[in-house]
């Protein structure tokens, strides 16, 4: 594999070294030089390590927000009047095929107030009162579309560029290019709460090594992260005591065995797994967290305590150097059609759904831009809020709307996003994104924009060819970035 | 910025090009082409846009739809150079005097005509044709599939046939051991590197029994082989070699690697994650073929079309083995993911992407080809045009899957079935006798007797109470409905049931016309009710019923209804049903199957007239009834005779005692089997453009990678069918004797791909350093006349592995130690001449299974159904594979996620494997058996159950040192336990402990 960041394998300059032979060749070395890798050698030995950007970056970090089931884009940003004017009408074009099941056909207007915020003037529903007061600092874009129907190819999609499994999802391509900031913290973390429905493989790190993978937990229970926990009968002296002892056996066979470099790699790989019993915890420890911001997240109301923590553990992370955090929504109520693994998915009471979903995400989402904009780190972060496709404007059943991929609203904030941007349109009945449409590879084509990567040279060989996150697609979204 | 994981993979593509500057060796080891840089280029920017833009109106295949317009053809280089009726489109180096960049700025035409594409892109062609324009796409294909020479692409060394090279001649005599070596040892010796001595004896056992069977050679295993190779090495070796060769164990290790290939798993994989309960026979068929040396062609025959080569009829129990074997091997068809979950419209889409999965595979697993980058457009690198990929995909336009039952024991079967069919048919017999010689009379004294219409208020039947037995337990609603529960058989209503747990109750209570849905209990189960009916003469009843769920009705012995069904409730009128009452006592039996939830039912019962076509013919005089009709009406009479529903019970219920077959039901590929349905076309193969089904072309037909045809007879050579030659055969069938055709077909590129396999992992990298993909974007081979030679060997012995294994295991290039040569590391540091064997980690499983084996815990039973429980002390091979539940202990040391096949597992060293060897309990536990083992009772000194623990873990004594700084750890772990009972024993845990976490545990010399 020819990495695309460090350019070039570096074991044979390791072993050159090694083996105190030097350089071989002028050639070599130029080589070498070329491809970055002597200028940018940190440790060239481990994929992991930190490694410099294509370019500038605006962004160091990502929160993405996943809003699990895809809420309505007609109930949440993208205000359509038309719809209420209309409710109860024939929808014109409306193809049955679009959902899941079937619609009806008819509009459905939507059960909620709608205001206008900020200097912006974005259109907000109700059921965002925390979120509402952010809109200044949040770029919406009211034009995206996926190409599945169906959840979970449609989240594959957006986390991988495919709709079919086996594809490494954003994170990992992220954490492959730029290696991890923090030694004793994986670089890409998953929060969930009960899985998204596929399951794992959304979040796979598909044919990229496994060291790329994502670290997945449920912070709702008592040991996030597997195998952290020293075991009962072993005090961390006598731990201590059997690494020291290991150490010494270990270093006694590679001293035998100079150029398996790996053996130094694995004898180092118990150090920070030393290291990672107490780090690991402590970013996880909410208890140091002050009691207004354990309240300003909701982690006192039975609704966002969950989705809460989610939220408040992400700001952590990426305060301790994680690059990537993703959160799947989670929400304990889901009336009105949702079910644990896909929340938002109101297929029979939008209203009911939408407001039990929005009890769950608003205040902690609030609250995360709030933190994140007075501890200076939102310029640097970016948060990214969305689910895997829309709904449909025409109802099903009487109160309810199917899933719509050919519409939804996408919104970011910070990282170089352009605070109170609204870009792409959908049509009056945010049926179908008709102006400057934007699909996964266009986002990720972004995020990674925003990371300092070029995503049309992030690849990587596998069976013979040479994959990208954005395939052969994605456009940046310059309009919406600073 | 400090070491994160640690993680350090070994993989280096680029390293072969960069020795290849320091080495004569550029010839073979692949020197970069001049114009790399601008091919690359082109494919990048350029070459997307012409097809998506261009080609639909500017190429052959325009052309052949007569939709070319301006004479111009852009889908050649030639093509785009002369340019069409308007002029040089392409002037390379000279984007100004170019027609095509005019056009697209919509200055000169306005191309494409729907809009013009971005500034940027534009600017790509021109900086394109400023690099000169540099363009493969030579000539013209053959069949209409721009771009590809096929004639041309054979000229690439996988797709040559198989040279057959006589091994070099070598100046060092005294090293070689097989022809292997003088392949080898000439290439060292043209550069002056020279390998390593021979391994000493317990590097070479422990390695052997490693890269064989997976598992550490026992401490007696290790003694044997010391002692015999003191006297003659190389003969102990080789019958170590042969041994281990005729292990069962080595089926279970190799097995391994192929299922990487064959992304084999046991669920669909997808949202729902379907299990698939009897996948594991393809696992069990991997194993048997390698444990019998079966030969490789008829292994890849019988994965291609083992359904196809096998009758399932099968007369004795070896046959019924053998077509388990068979059609499991067709589980590499079938083994990829498949979602269950599909709208509508995805339907055809998924069944696209499910042959996708098929014909990837295929290409890479057998012939090592990405034969699924043609899916969209022909081959950007190798001579694989679009067109072949349809027509190997309408190979399998049939396929879909099934669980294909095959009866075990055929002739224990057909005799108890011949032994059954005489008991039966003296039942029947007797039965037959009561209709010739008795019913007769009494049928014409019922037609005396008895009114044609009976009044229905004269005299109505009397109901006994209910009475109930139940819930009788199933596995699940089916068998609750289908299984013969013993109340079926015998109505005796003293009898008890389950050891006296289950009685016949009477229960007064349960009144007609109420529902009952709070009176029966259980899931997955049935209850049984009975009540007699008393009848003063032949009546007829209609029965209102209801149940929750299915229901089985019969009247005197008789099924009068059988109704498997789901429902929530039961209630009034579900099912209604007219009964014949007999002329004194009735019985009438109801059976109540139960899946999920309640259970329950509803009955009542009024007398009525008998059906209306009985009443006509009954009302008819009998000389104008013709016979059908008098035929009815004895039928209709047999349901009012107690005699003869008597003996009619007793067919009835030795019918249900009939012998079955013991199926063993086998995941498989089938014709026809199941698949995606969207109609007329679920079974067919179009061409698809670009890939994309909502864009069918033509019917596809079956065929086979031109470039791997070497007839004039084509496709036609192995799909004609031999006894008419009009017909012709299964695409599957072709496919199967193609690919293992070595004279003109796909064979040489079978033998090569697969012993490159092998080589691949006895050495830890292939003669060819992709082994899944020998196309021209792969490496090419470091010993290309050793892999010919290997292959040949290969053909030429039967295509045994086995012999191949033991040919690669007694070089003296694996038999070499791993020191570094002062030549070696200055002239070869990757060691691509083989002059060193270093150490290398072993696989998760491997690790798994040694840490079992080690701590004395291993459970050595083979092949059946695999389990999730983490706990299991089986081999790892022999976990269910499920795709959304992974073990992770195998996921943490970089076991493969089943969605494609792989070929070389990545090879990660990462902290939370370190984690999860000092903390997990799983591991720690059996650190506590180990120490148990080195130290069965205190009688074994310390120093004594140290060296035991080197013995078993890493095949070999400890030093002085060792003894005396272990004894001094587990001193130190001891006091610091301080008056703890078992402080000692604790101790020894920890040290056993520390072993397990060893490198030298994990890295094999």
């Amino acid at each position: 594999m020819q990495h695309p960041m460090i350019g070039s394998p570096s074991s044979r300059r390791e072993f050159l070294q090694r083996a105190g032979l030097g350089f071989g060749s002028l050639a070599v070395t130029s080589m070498l030089h070329q491809e970055g890798v002597v200028a940018a050698a940190s440790s060239p030995t481990n994929p992991l390590a930190e490694r410099p950007s294509h370019f500038d970056a605006k962004a160091k970090s990502v929160i993405w927000l996943f809003q699990t089931g895809s809420p309505s884009q007609v109930d949440t940003f993208d205000y359509k009047p038309e719809l209420a004017k209309r409710d109860g009408t024939n929808l014109a074009g409306a193809d049955p095929k679009t959902g899941f099941f079937t619609t009806s056909g008819k509009c459905l207007k939507s059960p909620f107030k709608w205001a206008q915020h900020g200097e912006s003037g974005a259109w907000t529903s109700e059921i965002f009162p925390n979120i509402s007061k952010h809109v200044d600092d949040i770029a919406f874009v009211y034009s995206c579309y996926s190409q599945s129907n169906n959840h979970t190819p449609a989240m594959l999609e957006f986390n991988s560029g495919m709709i079919r499994q086996g594809f490494p999802s954003m994170g990992s391509w992220l954490t492959y290019g730029l290696g991890s900031e923090n030694a004793n913290l994986p670089a890409y973390v998953v929060m969930h709460g009960t899985k998204p429905r596929g399951g794992d493989p959304i979040w796979s790190s598909g044919f990229l090594p496994s060291v790329y993978q994502a670290t997945s937990l449920d912070p709702r229970g008592a040991k996030p992260i597997d195998n952290l926990e020293r075991p009962a009968e072993l005090t961390g002296e006598q731990q201590r005591s059997l690494l020291d002892a290991l150490n010494a056996a270990n270093v006694k066979h590679a001293e035998r065995r100079p150029f398996d470099r790996d053996l130094n790699a694995r004898l180092e790989s118990f150090e920070l797994a030393y290291r990672m019993q107490t780090s690991a915890p402590e970013a996880f420890d909410l208890a140091q967290e002050p009691q207004h911001i354990q309240d300003m997240y909701g982690l006192n109301r039975a609704e966002s305590k969950d989705y809460g923590r989610q939220c408040l553990i992400a700001r952590r992370m990426i305060e301790r150097g994680v690059r990537f955090v993703q959160i799947f929504a989670a929400c304990p109520n889901t009336p009105g059609g949702g079910v644990s693994d896909v929340p938002w998915d109101g297929h029979s009471d939008i209203n009911v759904n939408h407001r039990a979903c929005a009890s769950t995400v608003d205040q902690p989402t609030g609250a995360l831009l709030t933190d994140l904009k007075q501890r200076g780190m939102l310029d640097n972060t970016v948060v990214i809020y969305g689910g895997e496709f829309g709904r449909t404007s025409d109802s099903q059943g009487a109160a309810g709307r199917d899933h719509n991929p050919n519409a939804f609203t996408t919104w970011f904030a910070g990282g170089g996003f352009k605070g109170g941007a609204q870009y792409g349109a959908s049509d009056e009945f945010g049926y179908k994104s008709v102006e400057n449409r934007v699909n996964a590879h266009d986002i990720h084509a972004t995020l990674l924009h925003q990371m300092g990567i070029d995503h049309t040279k992030l690849t990587y060989r596998f069976n013979g060819r040479d994959f990208r996150l954005t395939d052969v697609e994605g456009e940046i979204l310059r309009k919406i970035l600073t | 910025m400090s070491l994160q994981y640690m993680p350090i993979r070994r993989s280096s593509l680029l390293l072969t090009c960069l020795v290849a500057t320091t080495l004569p060796l550029a010839a073979t080891l692949g020197a970069a082409e001049p114009d790399r840089k601008g091919l690359d280029f082109f494919e990048a920017k350029i070459r997307p846009m012409l097809v998506k833009h261009c080609y639909e109106c500017h190429s052959a295949g325009a052309a052949a739809k007569k939709k070319l317009k301006g004479a111009l053809l852009l889908d050649s280089r030639d093509g785009s150079r002369n340019g069409g009726e308007s002029g040089e489109a392409v002037v390379p180096g000279k984007p100004e005097e170019s027609l095509l960049i005019s056009a697209l700025k919509h200055e000169s035409f306005k191309m494409p005509p729907k809009g013009k594409l971005p500034d940027e892109i534009i600017a790509h062609f021109a900086k394109w044709i400023e690099m000169g324009a540099p363009d493969p796409r030579d000539g013209v294909s053959v069949v209409a599939s721009p771009g590809i020479d096929v004639e041309l692409g054979r000229k690439h060394w996988a797709f040559q046939p198989l040279a057959q090279p006589s091994p070099p001649e070598v100046a060092d005599q005294a090293w070689i051991k097989t022809p292997i070596d003088q392949f080898v040892r000439s290439r060292q010796e043209a550069v002056a590197v020279s390998p390593n001595a021979r391994a000493d004896a317990r590097k070479l056992i422990r390695r052997a029994y490693f890269d064989l069977i997976g598992l550490p050679p026992e401490p007696e295993d290790v003694d044997k082989f010391l002692s015999d190779s003191k006297e003659d090495l190389a003969g102990a070796y080789t019958r170590l070699i042969d041994v281990l060769l005729a292990s069962e164990h080595y089926g279970e290790r190799w097995a391994r690697h192929w299922l990487d290939i064959a992304r084999f798993a046991e669920s669909n994989g997808y949202a729902f994650d379907g299990d698939r309960p009897n996948a594991w026979h393809y696992r069990d068929f991997v194993i048997r073929a390698l444990n019998s040396d079966m030969p490789y062609d008829q292994f890849v025959r019988l994965q291609i079309a083992g359904d196809l080569l096998t009758n399932t009829n099968v007369q004795t129990v070896s046959e019924a083995q053998d077509a388990v074997h068979n059609i499991a091997a067709t589980g590499l068809l079938v083994a990829g993911p498949y979602t269950t979950q599909q709208t509508q419209k995805e339907r055809e889409r998924s069944r696209y992407e499910q042959l996708d999965d098929i014909v990837s595979t295929l290409g890479t697993s057998l012939l090592g080809l990405t034969v699924g980058c043609s899916r969209c457009h022909s081959h950007k690198f190798d001579p694989l045009p679009q067109v072949d990929y349809y027509r190997l995909a309408s190979c399998f336009a049939d396929v879909g899957f099934s669980d294909t039952g095959i009866n075990m024991q055929p002739e224990a079967f057909r005799a108890a079935k011949a032994e059954f069919d005489t008991a039966h048919t003296s039942l029947v017999a007797a039965r037959s006798t009561c209709e010739k010689e008795q019913l007769p009379a009494r049928f014409e004294d019922w037609i005396a007797t008895e009114s044609s219409t009976p009044a229905p208020t004269s005299a109505p039947p009397t109901l006994a109470a209910w009475h109930h037995v139940g819930p009788f337990a199933a596995a699940d609603f089916n068998k609750a409905f289908d299984e013969v529960f013993p109340p079926e058989l015998d109505s005796e209503l003293t009898k008890s049931f389950e050891d006296g747990k289950l009685k016949w109750i009477q229960q007064p209570e349960w009144k007609d016309g109420e529902a009952h849905n709070d009176k029966l209990k259980g899931t997955n189960c049935a209850n049984y009710l009975f009540r007699e009916i008393e009848s003063v003469n032949s009546q007829v009843m209609s029965l209102s019923l209801g149940s929750d769920d299915g229901i089985k009705l019969w009247v005197n012995g008789r099924e009068v209804l059988s109704k498997k069904v789901g429902r929530n409730v039961a209630a009034a009128g579900q099912e209604t049903v007219t009964i014949q009452l007999a002329k004194g006592r009735n019985e009438l039996m109801m059976k109540i199957a139960n899946g999920g939830g309640a259970t329950g039912f509803y009955f009542a019962a009024s007398v009525t007239q008998a059906p209306a076509d009985i009443t006509t013919i009954r009302a008819m005089p009998v000389d104008k009834q013709n016979d059908d009709q008098k035929k009815k009406l004895v039928e209709w009479h047999k349901g009012f005779d107690l005699e003869w529903l008597r003996l009619n019970q007793i067919v009835a219920r030795h019918q249900t005692q009939a012998p079955k077959p013991e199926l063993t039901n086998v995941f498989s590929a089938r014709v026809r089997g199941t698949t995606y349905q969207f109609g007329e076309d679920t079974y067919k193969v179009y061409h698809l453009r670009r890939g994309n089904a909502d864009n069918k072309e033509d019917e596809a037909a079956p065929g086979f990678l031109q470039v791997l045809m070497r007839t004039d007879q084509q496709e036609k050579q192995w799909l004609a069918d031999p006894a008419a030659a009009d017909k012709s055969r299964p695409g599957r069938l072709g496919l199967a004797d193609w690919l293992t055709d070595v004279d003109h077909g796909g064979g040489h590129l079978l033998a090569r791909v697969i012993v490159n396999r092998l080589w691949h992992h006895h050495f830890g990298r292939g003669i060819v350093a992709t082994p899944s993909d020998f196309g021209t974007r792969g490496e090419k081979p470091s010993h290309p006349e050793l892999l010919d030679w290997l292959a040949s060997e290969l053909v030429r012995g039967g295509w045994n592995l086995k012999p191949i294994h033991k040919l690669i295991m007694t070089s003296a290039v694996y038999m070499q130690a791993g020191e570094v040569t002062v030549s070696g590391g200055e002239h070869d540091p990757e060691n691509l001449l083989l002059w060193r064997r270093g150490s290398r980690r072993l696989e998760a499983e491997t690790i798994r299974d040694s840490l079992f084996a080690v701590s004395g815990t291993l459970d050595r039973a083979m092949f059946g159904k695999g389990t999730l429980d983490q706990n299991s002390t089986r081999r790892s091979v022999y976990f269910t594979v499920k795709r959304g539940q992974l073990i992770p202990i195998l996921q943490l040391f970089d076991a493969p996620d089943t969605m494609q096949g792989i070929a070389t597992r990545e090879e990660s060293t990462v902290a939370p494997q370190a984690l999860a060897i000092l903390n997990s309990p799983v591991i720690r536990n059996l650190a506590t058996k180990f120490a148990a083992r080195v130290r069965p009772s205190a009688d074994t000194s310390i120093e004594q159950a140290i060296d035991q623990a080197y013995q078993m873990a890493l095949s070999r004594s400890s030093t002085d040192k060792e003894r005396a700084a272990m004894t001094e750890f587990i001193q130190r772990q001891k006091d610091s336990r301080g008056s703890e009972a078992n402080a000692e024993s604790l101790a020894i845990r920890d040290f056993c402990h520390l072993i397990l976490c060893m490198n030298e545990f994990v890295y094999i010399d």
